[in-house]
């Protein structure tokens, strides 16, 4: 397929999802009977579907989430919410654990360092030695003092394992296949 | 005494039928039906838009069935034809649950789809940083949309959903430029 190819592709399937999103029925309709003749339109509009699903199921726990969480602030104040994480710890994720632990103090730079540092979704590298994890951070994350980037990891360290951890509780606790009868 | 022995004869078989028949398509029909009913039953539980989108899809098969000898293989594929009935189904149920008056604007129906907006690849400055990368990425360098989940940190569909939402904006932006230089 030509990149013009695609494109004009990819337009129709924009259109068609925005027809969904504006409740546009004459436009959906029209759209789903050039379909007829274009298979490939078929499979994309379809595609479509399940992401609006995806995306509004996402939503939906989301505000869930939020709402149980906002009652247990108001009715729990002294419970923590803990948050469960999945995938690869994040220097975002190292950074937030830095903002909250109290026992560390950071002087004024290394706090701005911090706060610019917070949205960053960077994975951390495999090797958290102290030489290469501040090697790896000066070359992708800027420069911090030597102070930071021992206290950054010691808090990655404690994050790894704590994720290292939950993957194992998880794969223990996965259910086990049942064992098969003897014939 | 002579016996006459016919061959057996092997109806062709019915396309529309193999596709009634097949669970995946009814899955396909719910997704489709469900995704317009979620705006339109915002306000109702799961439950009830659910039983409102099996409702639907029930309809769209009877309806199927009953205009099959209608379907002609040489200009649709079945699964294109049977979308085609489940949006009018879900469009005629949606007006009858707020009561709406049928479909507005004559000139929306007839406005082409394709017409020219001119190249919206021209205004991809004026997207806002992740639109335009994102765009960039798949439309110029071919990325797959799980590459740039990967790389956003955010799920396949989110990137696909984000990549023609950008791509709605571009349109937007060619066909405004387009009106005003008329």
């Amino acid at each position: 397929m030509t990149p013009h190819e695609r494109l004009r592709i990819d337009l129709l399937v924009a259109r068609y999802l925005e027809a969904i999103e504006t409740d546009d029925f004459a436009v959906q309709e029209r759209l789903w009977h050039r379909a007829e003749s274009e298979p490939e339109l078929v499979e994309r509009f379809r595609q479509i579907h399940a992401d609006l699903i995806a995306e509004h199921d996402e939503a939906e726990s989301t505000r869930t989430t939020e709402t149980i969480a906002d009652v247990v602030r108001s009715h729990l104040p002294s419970a923590e919410i803990v948050q469960e994480k999945t995938g690869p710890v994040t220097v975002a994720d190292v950074v937030e654990e830095l903002f909250r632990d109290k026992s560390t103090r950071l002087p004024m730079d290394d706090l701005a360092t911090n706060q610019k540092l917070r949205s960053s979704r960077e994975q951390l590298p495999d090797d958290l030695g102290l030489t290469a994890l501040m090697t790896w951070a000066r070359s992708k994350l800027g420069d911090a003092s030597p102070e930071y980037w021992r206290a950054f990891r010691k808090v990655a360290l404690k994050l790894q394992l704590q994720r290292d951890s939950e993957i194992q509780f998880q794969m223990a606790a996965r259910k086990a296949p049942k064992p098969e009868e003897p014939k | 005494m002579t016996t006459v022995t016919t061959p057996p004869t092997t109806a062709p078989p019915d396309p529309v039928r193999a596709a009634l028949d097949d669970p995946t398509t009814r899955i396909e029909l719910m997704n489709q039906v469900v995704c317009r009913l979620k705006k339109w039953l915002s306000d109702h539980s799961h439950t009830r838009r659910q039983q409102e989108a099996e409702d639907i899809v029930a309809e769209v098969l009877v309806r199927a069935w009953a205009n099959r000898t209608q379907f002609d293989s040489s200009i649709a594929t079945v699964p294109a034809w049977l979308h085609g009935i489940a949006c009018r189904v879900t469009s005629e149920h949606c007006r009858r649950l707020r009561k709406q008056p049928p479909s507005d604007s004559l000139d929306r129906c007839e406005a082409p789809d394709d017409r020219d907006d001119g190249d919206p690849l021209e205004f991809l400055n004026l997207l806002g940083t992740d639109e335009r990368q994102i765009v960039e990425w798949h439309l110029i360098h071919a990325i797959s949309h799980s590459d740039i989940a990967g790389r956003l940190n955010i799920s396949e569909g989110n990137a696909r959903l984000r990549y023609h939402r950008a791509l709605t904006k571009l349109r937007t932006l060619a066909r405004v430029q387009q009106e005003g230089e008329r």
